[in-house]
């Protein structure tokens, strides 16, 4: 049985627990054994052999010191940021760079509110966030499945895109 | 590195469990209207709580009902008698229902000594934290393998079909 871990994380009130709850509602994902408040979690069963868990982390800077051994393990990670809330954006440059710099896994940006009248555009929020250039940067509307799904694929296609770098490099 | 807030802000249930989750060590003063009150952790389990009402697992309902305050956890060395001996994940799951109908007390001391008379009579365990700091440094995330090699590209494939479907 595989067992990934995805990390939803982003800023207080970036979309992270809306995102968290449109997946739950658009993949069937149930509540895991340890579901509580700091955190979310919820597991999507792929299959009998692969589940996929869900880890909401609403990045609260008071626990940062939290935020490695929350992340240990994953799998790759989307890291939710609002388009129309530029005050929040260097926390969640923060965020990502947490994520690209201690863990060697794809990670992905979902924007939301990008079609907000005073939202910033992608290429604005790639430079103020100083996203790496291998990290993909998405809009996203947190409480629309088609769109939360778009955003899950861009992750697992990079997934797809890294196991196959790291296994032409093993051999 | 310590770290502090406000109650209202992050809920004590969310820090004690985040405290719990990292495994860390060391002692969470809380300072409400009613008072101080401390609980102190090895290797992110409450083993001793302190209020002005008493210690032990009572103590530690009773502060995780505070709604309002402010906390501050520091990673320290400290010795107190152990108190608490149930699981705090228990402790924790359990924690609102039972809380909402315990007041807490008023003000009292930090049990840098604990209290001579406590209803519930400590263990005589005490309790040191170096050890446990070793297990929480066991957790940075360079010592980490990496888990995309648990993938296979089949199991890749099947959860983008899968997806697509939805």
């Amino acid at each position: 049985m595989l067992s990934a871990k995805i990390v939803i994380m982003g800023p207080p009130a970036s979309g992270c627990r809306e995102m968290l709850a449109t997946l739950a509602r658009g993949t069937g994902a149930t509540a895991g054994a340890s579901g509580e408040r700091a955190l979310e979690f919820r597991r999507w069963e792929v299959s009998p052999d692969v589940r996929i868990q869900f880890y909401g982390v609403v990045a609260h800077p008071t626990l940062e010191f939290a935020w490695p051994t929350i992340c240990k393990g994953l799998s790759g990670a989307v890291v939710t940021c609002d388009a129309a809330a530029p005050a929040l954006l260097e926390h969640t440059r923060h965020v990502v760079d947490f994520l690209t710099t201690s863990f060697r896994v794809p990670v992905v940006v979902a924007v939301g509110e990008a079609d907000q009248p005073q939202a910033l555009s992608l290429v604005d929020i790639r430079q103020q966030v100083q996203v790496p250039e291998e990290v993909a940067v998405v809009p996203c509307r947190f409480q629309n499945w088609d769109s939360v799904k778009q955003a899950l694929m861009v992750l697992f296609y990079a997934i797809r895109a890294r196991i196959d770098d790291e296994r032409g490099r093993a051999r | 590195m310590p770290f502090s807030g406000d109650i209202a802000e992050l809920g004590l249930v969310e820090v004690v469990q985040l405290i719990n989750l990292t495994r860390k060590a060391g002692v969470l003063a809380v300072e409400t209207e009613q008072g101080l009150a401390v609980l102190y952790f090895v290797g992110g389990e409450v083993v001793h709580a302190q209020d002005a009402e008493g210690q032990g697992v009572q103590a530690v309902r009773r502060i995780l009902a505070c709604p309002v305050g402010r906390f501050q956890f520091e990673q320290k060395p400290f010795v107190a008698p152990r108190t608490v001996t149930a699981d705090t994940l228990s402790l924790i799951m359990r924690a609102q229902p039972q809380t909402a109908q315990a007041p807490a007390a008023p003000t009292g001391q930090p049990p840098q000594q604990p209290a001579a008379e406590s209803r519930r009579p400590a263990a005589t365990t005490m309790l040191e934290t170096g050890s446990e700091r070793r297990v929480a440094q066991r957790l940075r995330p360079e010592q980490q393998g990496h888990p995309l090699l648990r993938f296979s590209p089949e199991q890749v494939e099947l959860v983008i079909s899968k997806l697509e479907s939805l």
